[in-house]
């Protein structure tokens, strides 16, 4: 059979990143296409090219034996591809018709339109609420909008990505089937995601993305998991890592360890009163990694914000070492030797506007090492840098160039070296591999061992499964706001950490 | 961005409206050359010509700076203007209320006083942006139709002199005046304190921590919050400073200038200091650069009509140009001239950003 | 105070002090609803002001005039739009720019034109409409039904505009643009289109303000005669929360506050008569303060769209 969609040597370049690298891949109607992949391997950024948000620097698409350019996401729809984003494209103020409508020519949002609605509705069992503003629907429901407006406008070809990151537990069998149903249609579905047994149960065929190459396209039905995501990890299929990492050997005694922070009772509670951390308890001994794990948003990145100072604690203490942090702010932390790798590097870890070496000092300028006098030494800021960029090798190695100039993989090295060199005491790290590739993960992991290693507590916040288990000493598991287990990585399977992580609060007490 | 190809760019984008303004001198009927010619020797090389500009330059610098601050900050001032007529009311209402001090004592507080005149005008939508996210646009817009409303009330009322012809204050005392720097010109101290200003504000914002760190809300007010500053607190310190260049800019036109407090004394300057500050890109020290240059343009406009008989209003022209065409190059490093014609000519209404990849990856 | 003839007065000097504030606040609420600030009206009335009068001027028929003040406009705003849309300078320096260039502009063309000599030319203008029987209403009459056609073609405009925005399917998609324009573009809307679309017919709009001033107030182009009616139209659309027919009665509750100050010079000059010149920008600032949390400005407007920022 011709294969529906057809897309040659795609290459897509962010400044320095190669975000797609000669992406192929041949598609039919009717089929479930998963694409699994690490953050960043370039998922999203392939489904932003299908569908006209992106122009790809080279390569071309073909659509049922033509070529086709994807020119804005109207054309895209003009040629019935679709996306449903993690993030919905909806318009909280409108009710789910206008919402569905909007875009089309107006010869098509009359009596029938609202009646063809009502029969999508019909044919794929969606529960919709006509009559209220979309804001104030629940997530699914938002979702089945989005569903139908793709479905409205005919699309051929529908991207999900992540569709089921944002459901609840409850809602994400009646979405599959939706899904199912949609392909026994003859739709073309791309299921961008990277939980493997939504993969096994949805997709007949799984397309592998690492740093923006396409590592392999499979048959699910007969690729064990383990190749996979031997394959979405970097390593080959017989399981080992193709990187030879160093393993730990050396088991922390924690209890003869000092404690480096304790964390002890903290809640923080939204002013919608939404439960963000609920009863958050641990402590964490000095040379100790903790990892911390947990499906997005389940008040992880909040935790790192509360114990760095971002966001101050409804309730609880926060203790580092024996002095108390609980009030202090975020200048008195940095002051008392918390180092902090935040999620978001462009959005907080870095002004991407000032120099490289500005990067070096923007977080504590007012530093002794900083001035001279009253005054900002420039000199001592230049210093400090040439000397962290030689000894992290970041590239290219002119500490005068704009942040913005340097890959993300050195921007990182910015950011860790600044907040290694200031930790003292306490190192909280969140996402720090995000969208790195291996060789740069593997010096930013290492650099953390050695901050650990010189005593001092690493707290290592991540949804990088993988990277967590292999460098913590222990790792805490959250779920909805609470910490629902503390485990010992060597002892136990992904199987326990997955239902820990999905573990409602009833069912922990 | 490289910062000697952003110079060349401008002197490009310079040349280009300057070559416009040429073209209509053109049609005008006289030569383009011998009329800049004229333009600039006026305006910067004649000793009464360059007292002019100066006189223009000084409310434009400070107007300017009033509008760099916040910018760093993150916060679009346009109420420079509305800063300015309370400054100046306030500068008024002050001198012609102190008793008989010496001019050292007087001039400053005079200048005080219209600061926090521009200061407190300038509080108002600090406060309603920091802390009700009211859009400080519109806020300050508002603003300074109230305040030219309100000096025009002051002067045409209780501060009206006495058998005037129409509204203006009585006359500020001559202790309080500004020196004249140029003898027998109108050329007074202003200028010297706005070079003032722009030099302490550039070494506040690059040596000090507090003015590095209001640097940082406006880049990236994520960040600045991960190391520490409160983006509230700093959003109505650098208002506060605006309103009072601004306000000190009222002041300079009353007790330098005009002697006088008039209904509508300030010609448009507020708005003029948003273009000074963008043409200096934010930059504090290029900003008495780019006020002398658009003073400038603006003094020597009428000795050019008089002496050559070119329409005064081609400086104008040369004007919006040069802001366009600066701002293009600021804004839009690539892509812009080569794809200006093609953009209207090949998708005429259906224009799309694809050349745009301002990437941060 | 008041008695009839005054308030007839009143209301007459409303309707003409109001009528070139509401085309530019009708203007600046579909651009802005659009997502674009039009900070340019000002420049954009004397463009449309410069055009009426150089059309009529020409051919001596005021209706072609006004078509060359609206053809005027349309340039302006597309020229804004360039800058806004294509090149995302920032729309307030834009706007700023463009009424220095218009303001230069129009004044050198306007001598071009009619010549160097004061006053300019005269050129062929409207005349009052009196609708039959509602014009003699007393009081209203007047005021109301003799109005030039220009006044009729506001109210027929603002209408147009509520309904095209708030009812019609390329309304809803223009203000999904004005709310999220990503969402939009993903929904499928041609995002820029609309927006070119939006700010052009904003420019058209103002236009009609110069065109009321040249062919229904003083059949004269001035230079500078917008005389800051673009910024305080920009003061009516917050006082009119953004929609068409609010913009419109602020406006012409900004003409009724001229109007009344007007003759309170003469008639009572111990009254302060700035404050009614205060008044519309205190209330725009007061509504915009204390209902910031309902109806309010598009979220998407001031911000340039970039499809491929991540």
């Amino acid at each position: 059979m011709e294969p529906y969609l057809k897309v040659t040597s795609i290459e897509k370049t962010f400044g320095a990143v190669r975000a797609l690298d000669n992406v192929n891949l041949l598609a039919s109607r009717g089929e479930c296409i998963a694409i699994l992949g690490e953050n960043g391997a370039g998922k999203t950024t392939l489904a932003s090219v299908l569908i006209g948000l992106y122009q790809p620097d080279s390569g071309q698409i073909e659509l049922d034996g033509s070529k086709i350019s994807v020119t804005s996401p109207a054309a895209a729809i003009e040629h019935g591809i679709g996306m449903i984003h993690q993030h919905f494209s909806l318009f909280g103020a409108m009710t789910a018709e206008e919402n569905i409508l909007i875009g089309l020519p107006g010869e098509k949002r009359g009596a029938a339109a609202r009646a063809r609605i009502r029969q999508l509705c019909d044919d794929f069992d969606f529960t919709v609420d006509f009559n209220v503003p979309v804001a104030s629907m629940a997530v699914g429901m938002k979702q089945r909008v989005e569903i139908l407006k793709a479905l409205f406008r005919d699309v051929s070809i529908l991207i999900l990505d992540e569709p089921t990151s944002v459901l609840a537990p409850t809602e994400v069998a009646p979405f599959l089937q939706g899904v199912r149903k949609l392909v026994a249609n003859g739709c073309l579905v791309f299921f961008i995601s990277h939980k493997l047994d939504e993969i096994r149960e949805i997709a007949d065929r799984v397309m592998i993305m690492r740093h923006g190459r396409v590592e392999g396209i499979l048959p699910v039905a007969t690729t064990p998991m383990t190749q996979m995501s031997a394959l979405m990890m970097g390593q080959d299929a017989s399981g080992q890592p193709a990187e030879k990492t160093e393993i730990k050997e050396t088991r922390l005694d924690t209890v003869l360890a000092p404690k480096a922070l304790v964390v002890s009772d903290v809640s923080l509670t939204a002013p919608s009163g939404a439960e963000i951390l609920k009863d958050v308890d641990f402590t964490l001994h000095a040379g100790e990694i903790l990892g911390i794990v947990g499906i997005d948003g389940n008040g992880q990145t909040e935790l790192s914000e509360v114990i760095t100072g971002l966001k101050r604690q409804t309730s609880g203490r926060i203790l580092l070492g024996d002095k108390e942090i609980s009030n202090s702010t975020i200048t008195e932390r940095i002051s008392d030797g918390v180092g902090f790798v935040p999620e978001d590097r462009h959005a907080e870890g870095l002004v991407l506007s000032l120099s490289v070496e500005e990067n070096f000092a923007f977080r504590s300028v007012g530093e002794d090492k900083f001035m001279s006098g009253r005054l900002i030494s420039r000199r001592a800021i230049s210093k400090i840098a040439e000397e962290a960029v030689k000894v992290y090798d970041i590239r290219p190695s002119n500490p005068k160039l704009n942040a913005s100039a340097l890959s993300g993989g050195n921007q990182q090295k910015i950011v860790l070296a600044r907040e290694v060199a200031r930790a003292r005491n306490l190192l909280v790290v969140v996402q720090p591999t995000k969208g790195l590739d291996v060789g740069a993960t593997q010096f930013v992991q290492d650099q953390i061992r050695a901050v650990a290693q010189s005593g001092v507590g690493v707290l290592y916040i991540s949804t990088e499964l993988e990277h967590v288990l292999e460098i913590s000493h222990r790792v805490a598991v959250m779920a909805f706001g609470r910490i629902s287990g503390i485990v010992d990585p060597q002892n136990t399977t992904l199987q326990d950490i997955g239902l820990l992580m999905t573990a409602s609060p009833e069912e922990k007490l | 961005m490289n910062s000697l190809t952003m110079q060349r760019r401008v002197a490009i984008a310079l040349l280009l409206a300057l070559t416009v303004g040429g073209f209509l001198i053109l049609i005008d009927g006289h030569n383009p050359f011998a009329a800049y010619k004229v333009l600039f020797f006026e305006s910067f090389l004649d000793y009464w010509g360059f007292s002019n500009t100066l006189v223009k330059a000084s409310p434009m610098l400070l107007a300017g700076l009033a509008v760099i601050i916040p910018m760093r900050a993150g916060v679009f001032n346009i109420g420079g203007e509305g800063q300015i007529y309370i400054g100046g009311l306030f500068g008024a209402i002050f001198a012609l209320a102190l008793p008989d001090l010496p001019g050292v004592l007087g001039v400053p507080l005079i200048f005080l006083s219209a600061a926090i005149g521009g200061a407190f005008w300038a509080a108002i939508p600090a406060y309603l942006k920091a802390y009700r996210g009211t859009n400080e646009v519109i806020v300050t817009l508002l603003m300074n139709f109230i305040a030219i409303h309100i000096v025009s009330y002051a002067v045409a009322g209780p501060l009206l002199a006495e058998g005037a012809p129409y509204p203006y204050s009585d006359e500020v005392s001559e202790a309080y005046r500004l020196p004249i720097l140029m003898p027998r010109s109108d050329a007074h101290a202003g200028i010297v304190i706005g070079l003032a200003m722009a030099i302490i504000l550039y070494f506040w914002l690059r040596f000090m921590p507090s003015g590095f760190q209001l640097d940082l809300v406006g880049r990236n007010a994520r960040a600045a919050a991960y190391a520490g500053v409160d983006e509230k607190k700093t959003i109505i310190r650098a208002m506060l400073i605006g309103g009072s260049l601004a306000g000190m800019a009222g002041a300079i036109e009353v007790i330098g200038l005009k002697y006088r407090l008039f209904h509508l004394f300030s010609d448009g300057y507020g708005y003029d200091g948003i273009v000074v500050a963008f043409l200096a890109a934010l930059n504090p020290i290029v900003a008495p650069l780019t006020a002398l240059f658009l003073a400038g343009l603006s003094a020597g406009a009428g000795t050019m009509q008089r002496a050559v008989g070119v329409d005064s209003s081609v400086i104008e022209v040369v004007e919006g140009l040069v802001v366009v065409f600066v701002a293009a190059a600021l804004v839009a490093p690539r892509n812009v001239s080569k794809s200006f014609l093609k953009t209207l000519l090949s998708q005429g209404l259906n224009s799309r950003s694809e050349h745009s990849e301002k990437k941060e990856a | 105070m008041f008695d009839l003839v005054l308030l007839g007065d009143v209301l007459a000097g409303t309707a003409r002090l109001g009528t070139p504030i509401a085309f530019a606040a009708l203007g600046g609420v579909i651009a802005e609803r659009g997502g674009l600030y039009n900070i340019g009206l000002e420049g954009q009335i004397l463009a449309g002001a410069l055009g009426a009068a150089a059309g009529s001027f020409a051919t001596g028929s005021a209706l072609i005039g006004l078509g060359c003040g609206v053809i005027c406009g349309l340039i302006s705003g597309l020229f804004l739009g360039y800058m806004s849309i294509r090149l995302r300078i920032n729309q307030l320096v834009g706007g700023i720019a463009l009424n220095l260039l218009l303001a230069g502009l129009t004044a050198f063309l306007s001598r071009q034109i009619f010549g160097a000599q004061a006053g300019g030319a005269r050129v062929e203008g409207f005349t009052q409409i009196h609708v039959p029987l509602l014009s003699d209403i007393p009081v209203l009459g007047p005021s109301l039904f003799s109005q030039d056609p220009l006044f009729y073609l506001l109210i027929g405009m603002a209408i147009l505009a509520w309904y095209w925005l708030m009812k019609t399917p390329k309304g809803l998609d223009l203000r999904a643009v004005g709310e999220n324009p990503k969402a939009a573009d993903l929904a499928g809307v041609p995002v820029f289109r609309m927006q070119y679309l939006a700010i052009a017919v904003s420019g058209a709009l103002a236009a009609l303000a110069g065109g009321h001033l040249v062919l229904s107030q003083v059949y004269v182009f001035a230079e500078g005669m917008s005389a800051g009616k673009g910024f305080i139209a920009l003061a009516a659309i917050i006082l009119g929360r953004w929609s068409p027919l609010g913009a419109v009665c602020a406006a012409l509750f900004f003409g009724f506050c001229d109007a009344v100050q007007f003759k309170l010079q003469f008639t009572s000059p111990e009254v302060p008569y700035q404050l009614f010149l205060i008044l519309p920008y205190l209330a725009s600032l007061i509504a915009l303060v204390l209902l910031a949390t309902k109806a309010s400005a598009p979220a998407g407007v001031g911000r340039p769209y970039d499809r491929e920022h991540r």
